[in-house]
């Protein structure tokens, strides 16, 4: 068995395992999402999805732009030094 | 004897700063070591009153709250300064020192006006651990920080003046009226030290530009000192709520978008604190308690990762993760010490995160907010990428860049290996944290329940890096975040102002100078006028006025009528 | 005689230096001999207004014989809690001074320093006499004394610079001097005799237009010497002076004098209460904003040190004048209490300025970089009074700018406690890139090492200036001494300070 598909039968088990242990608990709290069992697995995998390509977006629509050259050694134009 | 700690960490300062440079390290450890020791061993109450005209200063109030922050600092305090053993910038050492005093000092005091001293000497000597970076990158991003800083000490100290003057008390807790200006400006003013948006860009700005050693002690202190005063003042304001949550996904999704290590750090910081912030809002017994144990292990975990961060920086030079990468080899320890900071702050079982992190998640479900606890749960998904998967993964395992590791300095994994002990030890026996808590909780981490929703959400999360690996490569882009607009702008206006203050300023100068030049032509030549009217009419030459030809100079005139009054004076 | 002289000590604090400058002249050819003279005049003169505290911090004045020169004209000399502050002030900064002249002087191979030595003390003497002084005729003579002293001291080094800005110096102060003068005659019209009295001299029936033109007179008068914008421009030109002169000039007497004469003028001739029904306070606020102002952003393009620390002066010394404007107890209190605190900070930064200077020759703030590494203490002391000025706490800047900010807010101005936050922001934009540039920058060119008659006054003033941020009423009590003044001045009713 190669190492990428021994790594996916081991994750696949892992998180069949935590669901099981997700039916052994005693659920707590009001809301419909603590009574259903393997819900925070999926929630991580969409939440992390949903982390990665909302921000990523957000990044080349407005927040990112290429790293300054002048960045690496100093920044003289942001100084504050109102000496000069 | 109750002794103020800041008081030995002050002592400590000026012995390592003024003192022989032989005697340094001894100083600190002696130092860090007796302000640990009393902080851990005072006794609750009020110690400390001193007077000062009709002002009375509480400077050393005990209670649980003050007890269990003042514990934290000062064991930081000596971790700090193990990891900083090698540095020889006596400066440096006694910028930490003072910034830790001020920080406790704030913690124990009694009276609003005693806090807001502390308050801001915390800014003094932190801007001086920014520019202890060495860089023109600190220097810059050091003015700047204390700017922000004075900018929020000067909102707390005009809060300040209208509540005292408003009839407040002086007492440093909860306001009777939380509506006045009094409240939202020293809100607004501790909301600048929490760097909660939009007023946080001076955090990302300036950590990551002091030195290795510095960047850990000014990620303890004054966000969590911030934690502190929004604990003790402004307990369950559904404001705090929102500007938690907010605060949890902005550092998040910037953090996504960075490139330099610690500046990814510093976003989790705001991430972090931004829970914090969130169960203050909720105000119930168990947010709070939630808030201030969260404080305690953030701090403690937040170091670890930083100190992580400063040895990959130490070894390798590089602080980028697109110049990193494959180096777990050359340094396996400081892995595992890394790892250890990056379970416990993505709230692992067994590790410290895990303990305060789901008080806060528990408890916002337990208030109703359902909506609430979901998104501080994503803000936890993505805390876990960050700094669990992805950092770790591009800085130390991942493709090799061939890069030259030098040793890192043991001290500095010595320290590492502290804090780890201290995040694994309060992961495995919450109990001793939970006894400490300003109020009694009944809260067991340690059900089934939540480790496995904890594993859940972990595994998932980790399955969804595996999948979208290759979106979350560091790029060579720097983030724009809300400095922007004043980075540049602020400086050039003063420049504008100061340009025109100084044009207007000669200008009227000049006017009077000419005035007094046309004034002292006619004194110094009292018969120029005379001359004009009579060479106007007549062509004859007119003599000159010699003003010296019958006068001695002023110094001997002054001197005789001098001491012609005093003759004078004598025989009168 | 000197029976008459050990009964009044007033006058006696006066004239001790008078009498020194005339011994110093005699003495002159033997330098030790001369700075004995200098010093034990200071520390005979110390210990006379020290004897004279007890009394007045428990509340009592002492009063001096009355000199009548015609009936109607009467000299008078009185030590009352203000005054007390002010000549405690000029004291013991004189002999700090003093200290440091010594060796700045023989450092920098000063010539005339015989003429320097008794003018100083003729100097001071006319200080002590304006603190001292019980009525507006005593005050306008020491005032002019004053002026007449301080002028060989500006033209000292005889360069024409030197001319240049002492004449200009003469100008602004005697045409001032004028209008001093003729605002007194004014006031001895209303009020025979002229005698300063807490909570104003007028009588009640004075109408308004007089009140507005008497004021106008004082201000121009005294407003000189404090440097009001705009009638602030023979500041920068006297520091053509040695740079003792200009901490004299700054820290203890001329600007100081200023200060002073407008509390007098408020507290004591006018009163808060008249100069509020007229309005006159809101005038006097207006030209102190705008001068913390001007000054602050001023003294950002000004890159010799002595110059940016002129300015500087400028701009804290509107403070007092703004605490004088507000009028209330605590804003009063910090008003007279900064005329201590801005002393001993800014006398520190004067020292520190010619240390710097006699050691490297260096005055511009840009040839700055690493000289803390070669300089410590007095670098370090600059960054203390630096700090200290920009009103960072554990300094006695804080206390003062707490207590007019307090005042401010109490009577609902809450806009003067901005400016007062703004304007230490501005305090620290032209103050502390030189101490980064001192202790961050590497180090270039040679620097002599520092020397201790220079850096020793210069650690006292800094230490001093540490010490009163923590402790204000330490040694001799200059927080009590001003809030008993502005208690009296202001009649009782509290400022808001809980």
């Amino acid at each position: 068995m190669s190492r990428a598909r021994g790594t996916l039968v081991g994750a696949t088990v892992l998180a069949a395992a935590t669901v099981a242990l997700d039916l052994l608990a005693h659920p707590h709290g009001d809301t419909w999402w603590h009574h259903t069992p393997g819900f925070d697995l999926l929630f991580g995998f969409a939440g992390c999805a949903v982390i990665v390509v909302v921000s990523k977006a957000l990044g080349k629509a407005a927040l990112q732009r290429p790293e300054r050259p002048a960045a690496n050694s100093g920044d003289a134009a942001d100084s504050e030094d109102l000496a000069t | 004897m109750t002794v103020h700690p800041s008081l030995i960490l002050f002592a400590t300062a000026a012995a390592v700063a003024l003192g022989p440079r032989t005697l340094r390290q001894t100083l600190l450890v002696l130092g860090a070591a007796g302000a640990l020791w009393a902080a851990a061993t005072l006794p609750q109450g009020d110690h400390w009153s001193h007077a000062i005209g009709d002002l009375s200063l509480e400077l050393l109030r005990v209670d649980a709250l003050s007890h269990l922050f003042g514990l934290v600092f000062t064991l930081i305090v000596a971790i700090g300064a193990l990891y900083a053993w090698h540095v020889a910038r006596r400066g440096e050492h006694a910028a930490t020192l003072i910034y830790a005093g001020g920080a406790l000092g704030v913690v124990y005091a009694g009276d609003w006006v005693s806090a807001f001293v502390w308050w801001e000497l915390m800014a003094w000597a932190s801007v001086f651990v920014v520019w202890a970076g060495g860089t023109p990158r600190s220097e810059a991003a050091g003015f700047r920080y204390l700017f922000m800083h004075l900018v929020g000490g000067g909102l707390f100290l005009v809060g300040l003046a209208a509540h005292l003057t408003g009839g407040g008390t002086m007492t440093f807790g909860p306001f009777a009226e939380p509506d006045g200006w009094a409240y939202w400006l020293i809100l607004l003013a501790v909301a600048v030290n929490a760097a909660i948006p939009p007023l946080h860009a001076w955090l990302v700005d300036a950590y990551p530009e002091a030195s290795v050693t510095g960047t850990v002690f000014l990620s303890a202190f004054t966000t969590k000192t911030a934690v502190y005063v929004l604990i003790r003042v402004f307990p369950g304001s559904d404001l705090l709520v929102w500007a938690g949550i907010v605060m949890a996904l902005y550092g998040v999704v910037y953090a996504v978008l960075e490139n330099d290590i610690r500046r990814l750090l510093g976003y989790h910081i705001i991430s972090q604190v931004g829970y914090m912030v969130a169960a203050v809002g909720i105000g119930t017994p168990l947010a709070l308690g939630g808030a201030a144990a969260h404080a305690f292990c953030h701090i403690l975990y937040k170091a670890l990762l930083l100190m992580g961060a400063g040895a990959v920086i130490t070894a390798t030079g590089r602080r980028k993760l697109t110049d990193l990468g494959g180096i777990a080899r050359q340094m396996p320890v400081v892995v595992v010490l890394y790892m250890i900071g990056a379970f416990s702050i993505s709230g692992v079982p067994l590790f410290n995160g895990f303990i305060s992190k789901s008080m806060i998640i528990t408890a916002a479900g337990d208030d109703g907010r359902g909506l609430a606890e979901l998104l501080l749960t994503l803000a936890s998904i993505g805390t876990f990428l960050h700094t669990g998967l992805k950092l770790p993964y591009f800085t130390f395992f991942g493709p090799s860049q061939d890069l030259t590791v030098k040793a890192v300095p043991r001290n500095m994994v010595a320290a590492m290996g502290v804090a780890a002990a201290c995040c694994v030890g309060l992961g495995l026996a919450p109990g001793w944290l939970y006894a400490r808590l300003a109020t009694p909780v009944d809260y067991h981490p340690y059900t089934l329940d939540h480790v496995a929703g904890s594993l859940q959400l972990l595994g998932g999360t980790a399955l969804a890096f595996w999948w979208l690996l290759g979106k979350l490569k560091g790029e060579a882009t720097e983030s724009v975040d809300v400095d922007w607009l004043y980075r540049t702008r602020v400086p050039r206006a003063m420049q504008s102002a100061a340009a025109m203050a100084a044009a207007t300023g000669e200008a009227a100068q000049a006017v009077a100078r000419s005035a007094v030049k046309l004034a002292a032509a006619f004194a110094g030549d009292p018969l120029a006028g005379g001359r004009w009217i009579v060479a106007s009419g007549s062509k004859a030459p007119v003599l000159g006025y010699d003003e010296n030809r019958y006068r001695l100079p002023i110094g001997v005139t002054v001197f005789w009528v001098v001491l012609a009054l005093w003759l004078v004076a004598l025989l009168v | 005689m000197l029976a008459l002289l050990g009964a009044d000590r007033p006058l006696a604090a006066v004239l001790v230096s008078l009498a020194a400058a005339a011994l110093i002249r005699l003495v002159g050819r033997w330098p030790t001999v001369r700075e004995t003279c200098t010093f034990g005049a200071g520390i005979v003169k110390l210990g006379l207004v020290l004897s004279m505290l007890p009394t007045v911090m428990d509340g009592g004045v002492i009063e001096s014989a009355r000199l009548t020169l015609v009936p109607g004209v009467t000299l008078h000399l009185r030590a009352d809690p203000l005054g007390m502050l002010f000549a405690l002030v000029a004291s013991t900064l004189w002999l700090v001074t003093s200290v440091y002249s010594v060796g700045y002087m023989r450092a920098g191979r000063y010539p005339n320093q015989t003429g320097y030595f008794a003018s100083f003390a003729l100097c001071v003497s006319a200080t002590i006499g304006l603190a001292f002084a019980a009525n507006l005729l005593t005050f306008f003579l020491f005032f002019e004394l004053l002026t007449l002293a301080t002028y060989p001291l500006v033209a000292h080094n005889r360069t024409p610079e030197a001319r240049a800005g002492s004449r200009t110096y003469l100008v602004y102060t005697l045409t001032a001097g004028q209008a001093l003068l003729l605002a007194i005659v004014w006031a001895h019209s209303l009020v025979p005799g002229g005698e300063f009295r807490p909570g104003g001299m007028l009588p009640a029936d004075v109408p308004s237009s007089t009140v507005w033109g008497l004021f106008g007179l004082f201000l121009l008068g005294v407003g000189v010497k404090i440097a009001i914008m705009p009638l602030h421009g023979w500041l920068p030109a006297a520091m053509v002076a040695p740079t003792p002169v200009s901490a004299l000039l700054h820290a203890v007497a001329v600007v100081k004098a200023g200060a002073f004469g407008i509390l007098r003028v408020v507290g004591y001739v006018f009163g808060v209460d008249v100069l509020r029904d007229v309005g006159a306070d809101t005038l006097l606020a207006g030209l102190a904003t705008t001068t913390i102002v001007f000054a602050s952003l001023r003294a950002l393009k000004e890159t010799h040190l002595k110059r940016r620390l002129a300015y500087s002066t400028v701009a804290q010394l509107s403070y007092i004048v703004l605490g004088a404007a507000v009028g209330s107890v605590a804003a009063l209190a910090g008003a007279m209490f900064h005329i201590a605190a801005h002393g001993f900070m800014k006398i520190t930064l004067f020292l520190c300025a010619g240390a710097i200077h006699t050691e490297s020759h260096r005055d511009d703030i840009r040839q700055f970089a690493g000289i803390g590494r070669q300089m410590p203490i007095t670098m370090g002391a600059f960054a203390i009074a630096a700090a200290g000025l920009a009103g960072m706490p554990l300094l006695p800047g804080f206390i003062s700018k707490w207590n007019i900010g307090l005042g401010a807010m109490s009577t609902g101005s809450w806009v003067f406690v901005v400016v007062l936050v703004g304007s230490g922001l501005l305090n620290v934009s032209y103050f502390f890139p030189i101490v980064y540039d001192a202790f961050f920058r590497a180090p270039h060119g040679t620097v002599s090492p520092e020397r201790a008659s220079l850096t020793m006054p210069l650690a006292a003033t800094a230490l001093v200036a540490l010490l009163l941020g923590i402790a204000p009423n330490i040694g001799v009590g200059f927080y009590r001494l001003a809030w008993s003044a502005a208690t009296s001045v202001v009649g009782g009713d509290a400022g808001g300070l809980p």
